[in-house]
């Protein structure tokens, strides 16, 4: 049985029928306890006893397992043809994410999956925390509703293959409180190919590549994955990334190899790179050489509250801006050279945290670093090698600093016809 | 105006149907105990927010009602969340065989 708080347990009974245990006993206690005085969390707890004695010794009734195909044809349904119904009619079969969709019509349908060797019914993966069958099919059809043009197939296949590799976390991504976005990097030829912004304003508007790929990751997390805001996507706030949040990697003005290459893929190849992110913070700096410009990106990117790094050692990304690069590049630095500076120079002090966190640090973090104390300097990850460096971005002296969610670590794959 | 009314008024076209179905099985429950007297309860806990508040008060309360009650706290069952979350859980049968448990309560946001 489970214990669950009353926010969380439409997330904890979906999550239970998701996994094929749709009669799972669930204590509920009242949500948030934190600040209650210990005679009522004494109270609380002896109420939650009643509950565990009843859920563990009385038999429930268990409905017989439902036949259901999980990979069956998507069914065609009549919806309006004036704009402004449909728009009534998607929100209302929660389709959306809030925005005008892109009527899914069987011919739009079709003509994106002609961009596809595999077959429609496929299932590319099972998505949580719902663990809806991702079909070629259904990838497709919420990449129609999101506006992606039909090429842009087989990169969302190669994306929704990437979050659903283990260490991507992505359970805890979809439910989360932490304001994690799917930011979908792409590299290779097919950025440049399919219109995927790595220059100027490339996390911003303007492109319809970036912004609807982002989009249709958004729909299919919520579509199929069943990740639905308040419900069980329990995100305190979100983030405006939670849209779309989607760039290539600016190659040809990068004084290093790419982002594919460095994860042993061919120069050739073309990949997609999902992360978990936590936001964008810019770093505005005229520093015009390394020692400089590094201090300023390290001590940007450490700060006690706003990432999870401190617990656990994250997975931090940085995005230099060209002319940030080239300067680092000027002064000698390679990319891993860049990666071992800011590991060594991005650590928070256990003092800083608050004395909840720091005990949680202390007990995550023991066997990497031994006894934790006070002036115990944490590091942003646990090696260097684990913070991620992309060059992207136009003119200007801007890198942006990609905190990443908890345990979550990013995940690349090749996009494939 | 609703959807279904906009629909029965005016030109419509076909659309397909955009949600996932669920791509897994359902498992039965394992029967219920007849009592937690004699019984091992083992209890897991993610080591964050407040388990290490509730778990003393619960099982204070669970041994005064079944004095028989054999609990294995999350001290001894260990941390499930964090990078060695997925290693655990896949352990985690095994775990609980080692253990006798009769039941096993997770009390992940407690």
């Amino acid at each position: 049985m489970t214990i669950c708080t009353s926010s969380f347990n439409g997330l904890g009974r979906a999550q239970a029928k998701a996994l094929g245990h749709p009669e799972l006993p669930i204590a509920v206690i009242p949500h948030p306890f934190g600040f209650r005085s210990r005679a009522e969390v004494h109270d609380i707890a002896t109420r939650c006893v009643d509950d565990i004695n009843q859920l563990l010794c009385e038999a429930v009734s268990s409905s017989a397992p439902a036949a259901v195909s999980a990979v069956e044809r998507a069914t065609l349904v009549e919806a309006p043809a004036d704009f402004d119904e449909f728009y009534d009619f998607a929100l209302a079969r929660r389709w959306s994410d809030g925005l005008p969709l892109v009527p899914p019509t069987a011919e739009r349908v079709e003509r994106m999956l002609r961009h596809t060797r595999r077959a429609p019914d496929d299932v590319v993966a099972s998505i949580a925390p719902a663990y809806g069958a991702a079909t070629v099919e259904r990838i497709a059809i919420n990449a129609v509703m999101a506006g992606c043009a039909p090429e842009l197939l087989p990169v969302l296949i190669a994306a929704v293959e990437a979050i659903v590799v283990p260490k991507f976390n992505l359970q805890s991504v979809q439910a989360t409180t932490n304001p994690a976005a799917v930011w979908i990097i792409v590299n290779g030829p097919i950025a440049e190919k399919l219109g995927i912004n790595g220059g100027g304003n490339c996390l911003g508007s303007g492109s319809r590549a970036n912004a609807t790929l982002g989009r249709a990751m958004r729909l299919i997390q919520q579509n199929i994955g069943g990740a639905y805001p308040r419900e069980t996507d329990h995100a305190t706030h979100g983030q405006p990334g939670k849209y779309t949040f989607c760039c290539a990697e600016n190659e040809a003005v990068s004084p290093w190899e790419p982002l594919s290459v460095e994860r042993g893929y061919a120069p050739d190849a073309s990949t997609v790179t999902v992360v978990a992110a936590l936001g964008t913070w810019s770093m505005n700096t005229h520093a015009k050489d390394k020692d400089d410009l590094l201090r300023i990106i390290a001590d940007t990117m450490t700060f006690p509250a706003g990432s999870d790094f401190v617990h656990t050692g994250g997975e931090p990304w940085l995005i230099l801006a060209p002319e940030h690069a080239q300067v680092l590049k000027r002064d000698g630095l390679s990319k891993i050279d860049v990666k071992r500076r800011l590991w060594e120079q991005a650590r928070l002090a256990g003092s800083r945290l608050s004395a909840k966190d720091f005990a949680r640090t202390q007990d995550a973090r023991r066997a990497e670093l031994g006894q934790i104390g006070p002036d115990t300097l944490l590091s942003i990850s646990l090696r260097p090698e684990d913070i991620g460096v992309i060059v992207a971005g136009g003119v200007g002296a801007h890198s942006t600093y990609v905190p990443n969610c908890g345990n979550s670590r990013s995940v690349t794959c090749e996009i494939k016809p | 105006m609703s959807a279904s009314e906009g629909a029965s008024r005016g030109p419509v076209f076909d659309v397909v149907w955009p949600l996932g179905r669920v791509a897994s099985k359902e498992v039965p429950l394992a029967p219920a105990l007849p009592d937690l007297n004699g019984k091992t309860v083992c209890e897991l806990w993610d080591w964050l927010f407040r388990g290490d508040q509730m778990y003393p008060l619960i099982n204070e309360e669970l041994r005064r009602r079944f004095p028989d009650i054999r609990i294995v706290g999350h001290e001894t069952m260990g941390n499930m969340h964090g990078t060695h979350g997925r290693a655990y859980v896949a352990n985690l049968a095994e775990l609980l065989r080692q253990h006798g448990a009769d039941a096993v309560i997770a009390a992940v946001g407690a």
